[in-house]
């Protein structure tokens, strides 16, 4: 079992979503578990992430063979299967002892598609009505899969993931030939169609049981293929308005294949990816659109600033802000102003005027906020944004936000990403 | 019926330590329209030279009124935040709470206990996040043992008082299960069953003081899958990943203690210098 555990839990970890937020349920009558809205961590790995389910494969067998991916079948490594009564049991015995808030489960494509969809499906299905469960489930949607294994998941499930893994249609086709991008967004846009249905029947009636109540989200890997992040934010922002996405993971490529379609790399591109999360967090929480915040003109983001000062030197106009006339919204577009710090500007502002005293003691990161701020009552406040003599001063290496990684609120964060 | 004062000026008032025992305290300096230096429970009293002190006892009557003000003046969300602030036990709290107060029931209606601007609000809210966020961080970081009757047992060592704030998450999600949890710094025990929840205290010599003595009282069961967690924590791990401090911010070193997955080679890493309380 040890060794089952350390080969399929490894085979899984290169999928970042942890998260267990989402939804609500509250214990089933004589069983165990609910769920919480906000999501909890119950550890954090040396590499800084969230432990928050039980994340495993049901097996590292796969008749696929994605370049990027270290289960694919041209790799000789050891392979294992659970049998379905030892998902369920770990997953039960973990969450008695509050190691895990759930299961989150995915699998090697053996057999076929449908099969091993099948078998997802049965562990969620187990867990749920033998065992009682009310913890949360994730269950990964093999692509592919038939529409009636994919409607039986959403019912177990509070959450399915289709990934995309590869952010273009052709790269995605190049680098695993079994795939391209019908074969992703068919069963994403089914699930999308099943959560609308279900979620405006339920407001009739009750009875009808819920579907995934997380919604769906799905990964890109960043770097293994040659996708600027023009693309890619464009990518994600038609995902979160179209399919609907709760979240659009992002995937710094490590390299677990020597194979000459794949770049060589010495070091996964982290700082990318960070910005890439950044940016993600600013259309999801800042009210920003993908096209503010990459161009045709500037299709990457800057490495050496995050993609909030970025757009705020490129739009001096917009500035000096006067926190206490401004509404909530630009306030929350000066760069050092989170959402944290954003909220209690207006809350207090009810009360009197807010100064500078005041946005320090709030966590507004003065040092970056304060040219952008109009302060009457400081003598050599900027009247007007010079871009060249800030940006230096707004340099940055990226902060340790990752936090966003996990959370889908921005309130529950300690730092504030300004 | 007003007490007599000998010297006038500012006054410590003490009073048990309790929240109860607090807002009697607020009370009572009203009515009698005490002059306030500070409010100190009196185990953290540390006296000062030429200062009055004055012992209040705790009333439930009292309490409940002043509670009951609260609630209705200021409203549910200022009243938890209060007690949320109380619960940080952090120093000086008690007198930042009773300006707090003091603001609340002194304007037109109790909307300045929202005041952020106003710094004695500020510290109030300031203190009750602490406390929201190191309750929610233990609804993760709680790590029950299985005892061979079954029942669960854990122990935590948190900066704040928050044991209390953990009752309802987890009686919902084991409401079937006989579990408890144990403050070791306050030696205050959470227990739950299915009559219900209790607080009780508990001699903090008695109670394990890491990871492994807690792991003592588990069956041998529980040893297996303490084994397969650490297993499962190790591997999922990328090492060309490594961000230690990133972990460390998330899981700061003084949680470790208790942590079965954090023990062994990492605990030299970790086993002097606890935080402070910020
Ligand atoms: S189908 Fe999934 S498990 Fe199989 S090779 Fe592709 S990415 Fe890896």
């Amino acid at each position: 079992m040890q060794n089952k555990l350390q080969i399929l839990s490894a085979a899984a970890k290169y999928d970042v979503s942890c998260s267990s937020s989402g939804s609500t349920r509250a214990t089933p009558n004589g069983g165990m578990g609910n769920a919480a809205a906000s999501g909890i961590c119950h550890s954090f790995t040396e590499d800084g992430r969230c432990v928050s389910l039980l994340k495993i494969l049901l097996s590292n067998v796969c008749l696929f063979d994605c370049a990027y991916c270290v289960n694919r079948r041209s790799n000789d490594i050891p392979r294992a299967t659970f049998k379905v009564s030892e998902v369920v049991d770990l997953t039960m015995e973990f969450y008695k002892r509050n190691l895990i808030e759930g299961l989150f489960l995915s699998s090697g494509v053996f057999g076929s598609v449908d099969t091993t969809m099948e078998a997802l499906v049965r562990v969620a299905r187990t867990l749920r009505l033998e065992h009682r469960f009310g913890g949360y489930i994730h269950l990964k949607t093999i692509p592919g899969a038939s529409p009636e294994l994919v409607a039986q998941a959403g019912l177990y499930a509070d959450r399915l993931s289709v990934n995309i893994e590869i952010p273009s249609d052709a790269s995605l086709q190049e680098l695993a030939p079994e795939k391209n991008f019908p074969s992703v967004f068919t069963p994403m846009n089914s699930i999308k169609d099943q959560i609308v249905n279900h979620r405006a029947e339920r407001r009739i009636t009750t009875k009808v049981p819920s579907f995934a109540p997380a919604g769906q989200t799905t990964q890109l890997i960043v770097g293994a293929s040659p996708e600027s992040d023009l693309q890619i934010l464009k990518l994600a922002s038609g995902l979160y308005g179209q399919q609907q996405l709760k979240r659009v993971y992002y995937s710094g490529y490590i390299p677990v294949n020597s194979d000459n379609r794949l770049p060589v790399i010495s070091r996964p591109p982290l700082r990318r990816e960070n910005r890439l999360y950044q940016a993600d967090w600013l259309m999801r929480f800042y009210h920003f659109q993908y096209d503010e915040i990459v161009d045709s003109q500037y299709p990457d983001l800057d490495p050496d600033l995050d993609p909030k000062a970025g757009w705020a030197l490129r739009h001096p106009e917009w500035f000096p802000v006067d926190v206490n006339r401004a509404d909530y919204e630009t306030i929350l577009r000066v760069p050092g102003i989170g959402v944290k710090s954003a909220k209690l500007i207006v809350q207090g502002r009810r009360f009197g005027t807010v100064r500078m005293e005041h946005l320090k003691r709030f966590g507004v990161a003065l040092k970056r906020a304060r040219p952008f701020l109009y302060d009457p009552h400081a003598i050599g406040s900027f009247r007007e944004v010079r871009p060249d003599l800030l940006r230096p001063l707004l340099s940055s290496p990226p902060e340790s936000t990752q936090l966003s990684l996990f959370s889908d609120s921005p309130l529950l964060l300690t730092g504030t990403y300004g | 019926m007003v007490d007599v004062h000998l010297h006038a000026g500012p006054e410590v008032l003490l009073y048990d330590g309790s929240f109860e025992g607090f807002l009697t305290v607020v009370f009572e300096a009203t009515r009698d329209r005490i002059e306030v230096d500070r409010i100190v429970a009196k185990a953290n009293h540390e006296a000062r030279l030429f200062e009055q002190v004055r012992w209040i006892e705790l009333k439930t009557e009292f309490a409940e009124r002043v509670w009951n003000g609260l609630v209705q003046r200021a409203g549910k969300d200022v009243a938890a935040m209060v007690h949320g602030a109380f619960l940080s036990e952090m120093p000086g709290i008690e007198t930042a709470l009773w300006n707090h107060l003091k603001l609340v029931f002194s304007g037109a209606n109790g909307s300045l206990g929202k005041n952020v601007l106003d710094v004695h609000v500020h510290t109030v809210y300031a203190a009750a996040q602490k406390v929201q966020h190191e309750a929610h961080r233990f609804l993760g970081f709680v790590r029950f043992s299985k005892a061979p009757d079954g029942s669960l047992y854990s122990v935590i060592a948190p900066d704040h008082n928050i044991l209390e704030r953990l009752g309802p998450h987890f009686s919902a999600r084991f409401p079937n299960e006989t579990w408890m949890i144990a403050d070791s710094r306050r030696g205050i025990c959470l227990r739950h069953d299915r009559g219900g929840l209790q607080i009780l205290s508990v001699d903090t010599k008695l109670l394990p003081k890491d990871a492994e003595e807690v792991a003592r009282i588990g069956s041998p069961q529980d040893a297996r899958f303490r084994d397969l967690w650490k297993t499962y924590y190790d591997s999922v791990n990328i090492a060309q990943r490594a961000n230690p401090r990133l972990m460390a911010s998330h899981l700061p070193r003084k949680y470790w203690r208790y942590l079965p997955e954090r023990q062994g080679s990492r605990q030299i890493l970790s086993h002097h210098k606890e935080e402070p309380i910020a």
